[in-house]
């Protein structure tokens, strides 16, 4: 196992790394490092055009993961994700039935545009994305660990798309927004991009790093009250609860499952080792609130009419569990 | 508080700034449950953390305590100042000092736990929660590697964190004045008085020696009833004196003696005794106060004395003159306490003192019995002889100084005899003028003597005329019935005499102060049971009188207890006899 510290400095040196890729981004690039020591996915959402596929190829490449690409289009099926078994004939001209591994079988697999495929194609993932494995004629394939989805995909253009169903959703540890970048980081941008000389990612951590790296963070200790007060701020979407808050109660249609509470703790914990700690505090629960929980609440038609956004919903929610219980 | 939304505003409402530091780290109103038990470096380093933040959250209960016992303090004070007099003061204290000792137990019961300690030390200096996780963890002995870590940091970040951190101010500057006002406003407003009662305090008098306070403004508002005694009134304590009358009584009217001041002179060399008195039949004695200056052995002494006593028949007498006499050292009599009221008017002839009493004595006095009393105490300003007034244990021996022989008949009947007892008083007037003038000397013998009273000193003398020097008006009769020298002011014949510097106190006989209604407002006047009590005489003293007041006492005032409405009425049956 590793040191704290010894945590505290690989992570720093991977984000550096993928910094060196990726212009500015550093909260999404923070968020994907969390997502992928916790052992979570991540799904990114953002226009085209802001470095989400190359934010995945950047990691991909720091940490030296085997890497695997999905283009998701509306006639992409599962068995183009998951593979599928074909007729093989060997050497002595026997024919048999092999499983043709799909490109799920990395550790890091890119669903580029992951709302253009239909539910059905979608739903292929679930297995994979929750077990870690993958099921083909009744025969269970094991995925190579660390597996990690980095999802995309695009909020305009939902012409022809499916958005995500709530259960292919809740198997995101974290929901990224990917923002525009700020001028200085467009030029910078601009001036990498636009020369011969192409950046190169170095490997700077494994598959093993990872691993131990999510070994530690299940070991820091967390308070009994601030656990209490994540579960509490997960208890306040769900609008059915009585001591909801008013916000929730007008604006959610549904609230987060308890997942969302295993991503705040978890990814609390986290935040609270790359800030140099060994507890999980208040505050690094509030950190993990929106990227944890975003994708995790559906708002009502009330929302959408007065165009809340589940942010701005869940910065009301924070403000009104208090740290202290009343 | 079942809508959301009224609750969300009252949380708004505590939360404000101004609120906060009243409502700073939420004090609990139970005692807390044991929390985990933390190692021992840990508790070593919180343990002085907690005394603090006990301390602190005692001293923040007990403000809160004393804010709202204030509050209460001011708002009952409130009622009982702006409404209800009577009502007794230990309504509003009384929860408030339980109100402390509720606080009081509360303070005891916030201490706080460690693991308590630990969260408010997180959450001021923003540890963010370290130093209770620590707590939490050093509890568990199945803790990893990283648990110990955090305990060991924790333990450190405790040497860091400020000893003082709980000794910050409690309240910021404005809820500091606040709470101050408050605290003034509950203090003066438990120990003000209704404002009627304010006007009592003009009066009266120190025993000899300073024993003997004024009582008015010392006493507690539930005391200051009219309360009938029957036994002498230097033997009263003060508490039991004091009362006020309405303006505009609707009952008997009742001249009261005024208070008498004695402005004691540097050397006890003159004595002039002043004695005033109106003494209706009745048992009950009204009068004023009296003043009295204290004998020095071999000196002179002056005493005044004022009273209503309707013990006695025979002295009744407003009279303010100021007895200047001279008279053999030795040979006056001394009024000794507990004579009550014992008019050693002109004690200056009595007591034989050597030098000139100066007694300046706003007699006082007219009794209800108005007539009786006006046209009897038409000896005021008698030179050399007070007006004495009648003894209320002893009837006969109240001397009348000069003129005070003639009031004794006129004065009996204090209903409407005005006009027939209006040639006593001018007659008394008139003897006590004659008597004024030193022939007479009795020394020693006080009773019973008209207009005896006077020795051989140099007093001015303004006789009172009969009815021209009358108190004041009857606002029942509109009669002017008072004597001379029973003015209130010292525009009465008897203002102003001289009989060199003085030396004395004000003294107290006791006795119980109304403020009386009449056409000038409410005065201060005393109600004393059976009569003048005898003050403490002082030598060498001068009556300073200011004046005798009108005042009326309904017969069937509520407020006075069924023995006083006893007495009346019997005083005045009498007196209507």
């Amino acid at each position: 196992m590793i040191t704290p510290e010894e945590f505290q400095q690989a992570a720093r040196r991977i984000m550096e790394e993928v910094s060196t890729a990726i212009v500015g981004q550093e909260a999404v690039i923070r968020g994907v490092l969390t997502t992928m020591i916790g052992g979570g996915h991540v799904l990114l959402e953002g226009v085209p055009g802001l470095g989400k596929t190359s934010l995945v190829r950047a990691f991909a490449g720091a940490l030296d993961l085997q890497f695997g690409r999905i283009q998701f289009t509306p006639d992409l099926m599962p068995a183009d994700i998951t593979g599928t078994s074909i007729v093989a004939e060997d050497e002595l001209g026997r024919r048999s039935l092999t499983f043709q591994r799909g490109p799920v079988f990395a550790n890091l697999v890119l669903a580029d545009e992951i709302n253009r495929a239909t539910p059905k194609t979608q739903s292929a993932l679930l297995e994979a994305m929750q077990e870690g494995t993958v099921t083909v004629a009744n025969q269970s394939h094991p995925l190579p660990e660390p597996f990690f989805v980095l999802a995309t995909q695009n909020p305009i253009e939902m012409e022809g798309t499916y958005p995500l169903p709530e259960a292919q959703l809740d198997r995101f540890f974290f929901k990224l927004l990917v923002a525009y970048p700020y001028r200085g980081e467009m030029a910078a941008i601009v001036r990498r991009t636009a020369g011969n000389e192409v950046a190169l990612v170095r490997p700077i951590a494994g598959a093993e790093t990872l691993i131990a790296m999510n070994r530690l963070v299940r070991e820091v200790p967390m308070s009994s009250y601030v656990l209490d007060y994540a579960v509490r701020l997960v208890l306040a979407t769900r609008p059915e609860l009585a001591d909801a808050p008013e916000v929730t109660k007008r604006f959610v249609r549904i609230g987060a499952s308890p997942r969302g509470a295993q991503a705040l703790s978890l990814a609390g914990r986290i935040f609270s080792l790359l800030d140099g700690r060994y507890n999980l505090s208040y505050e690094d629960v509030r950190a993990a609130v929106h990227p944890a929980l975003r994708h995790r609440i559906g708002l009502n038609f009330e929302a959408e009419t007065r165009a809340m956004t589940v942010d701005a919903v869940l910065d009301q929610i924070v403000t009104a569990v208090p740290e202290v219980p009343r | 508080m079942g809508d959301p939304s009224t609750r969300e505003r009252m949380l708004k409402v505590l939360s404000s700034p101004s609120l906060r530091a009243l409502v700073l780290d939420v004090p609990r109103f139970v005692p807390p449950t044991a929390g985990p038990t933390p190692a021992v470096p840990l508790a070593q380093r919180l343990r002085p953390h907690q005394r603090r933040l006990w301390w602190r959250r005692g001293a923040l209960v007990l403000l809160r305590i004393v804010v709202l016992a204030s509050a209460w303090l001011l708002a009952i004070n409130g009622v009982r100042l702006a409404w209800l007099p009577d009502l007794p003061v230990g309504v509003g204290v009384i929860p408030a000092l339980l109100l402390l000792l509720i606080g009081c137990w509360l303070a005891v019961a916030q201490r706080p736990t460690l693991i308590e300690t630990a969260r408010l030390l997180d959450r001021r200096f923003q540890l963010r929660e370290q130093l209770g996780t620590a707590v939490e963890l050093s509890a568990d002995a199945e803790a990893g590697p990283l648990a110990e870590r955090q305990v060991a940091r924790a333990t450190a970040l405790l040497d860091r964190v400020p000893r003082r951190a709980w000794m910050v101010p409690l309240l910021g500057r404005w809820e500091r004045v606040l709470v101050l006002a408050l605290l003034a406003g509950a203090t003066v407003s438990t120990l003000a008085r209704p404002a009627s009662e304010t006007r009592l305090a003009a009066t009266t008098s120190l025993a000899p020696h300073g024993r003997q306070r004024t009582q008015a403004h010392a006493l507690p508002m539930g005391q200051q009833r009219l309360a009938a005694r029957t036994g002498p009134t230097t033997a009263l304590p003060p508490a039991q004196v004091i009362s006020h009358a309405r303006t505009a009584s609707r009952a008997h009217p009742l001249s009261f003696a005024a208070s008498f001041q004695m402005r004691p002179g540097p050397q006890a060399q003159n004595a002039g005794t002043l004695a005033m008195s109106a003494a209706p039949t009745g048992p009950l004695a009204v009068s004023s106060s009296r003043t009295s200056g204290a004998a020095h052995a071999g000196k002179q002494s002056g005493s005044v004395s004022g009273s209503v006593s309707p013990a006695s028949r025979t002295a009744r007498q407003g009279s303010g003159a100021q007895g200047v006499g001279t008279g053999a050292p030795g040979a006056g009599r001394q009024r000794q306490p507990g004579q009550g009221g014992s008019p050693q008017a002109g004690g200056s002839g009595q007591q034989g003192a050597a030098g000139q009493g100066n007694a300046q004595g706003n007699p006082t006095l007219s009794a209800p019995q108005a007539a009786g009393n006006t046209g009897v105490q038409g000896n005021a300003g008698q030179p050399g002889r007070a007006a004495r007034s009648k003894q209320s244990q002893q009837p006969n021996q109240g001397q009348q100084g000069g003129a005070t022989g003639g009031a004794q008949p006129g004065g009996a009947n204090p209903f409407g005899q005005d006009a027939k007892n209006a040639p006593s008083g001018a007659q008394a007037g008139r003897s006590a003028g004659s008597s004024a003038a030193g022939r007479q000397t009795g020394a020693g013998n006080t009773s019973g003597r008209n207009g005896t009273a006077g020795s051989s000193g140099t007093g001015n003398v303004q006789a009172g005329k009969p009815g021209s020097l009358s108190s004041g008006d009857d606002p029942r009769t509109n009669q002017r019935r008072g004597a001379s020298g029973s003015l209130p002011n010292t525009k009465s014949a008897s203002a102003t005499r001289h009989a060199g510097p003085a030396t004395g106190h004000q003294v107290d006989l006791g006795g119980q102060i109304e403020a009386g209604g009449s056409a000038t407002g409410p005065q201060i006047v005393r109600i004393e049971p059976l009569g003048a009590s005898a003050a403490p005489v002082q030598a060498g003293t001068t009556a300073i009188g200011p004046s005798v007041v009108q005042g009326y006492v309904p017969e069937d005032d509520s407020r006075i207890s069924p023995d006083e409405q006893a007495l009346l009425r019997a005083y005045f049956s009498q007196g209507s006899n």
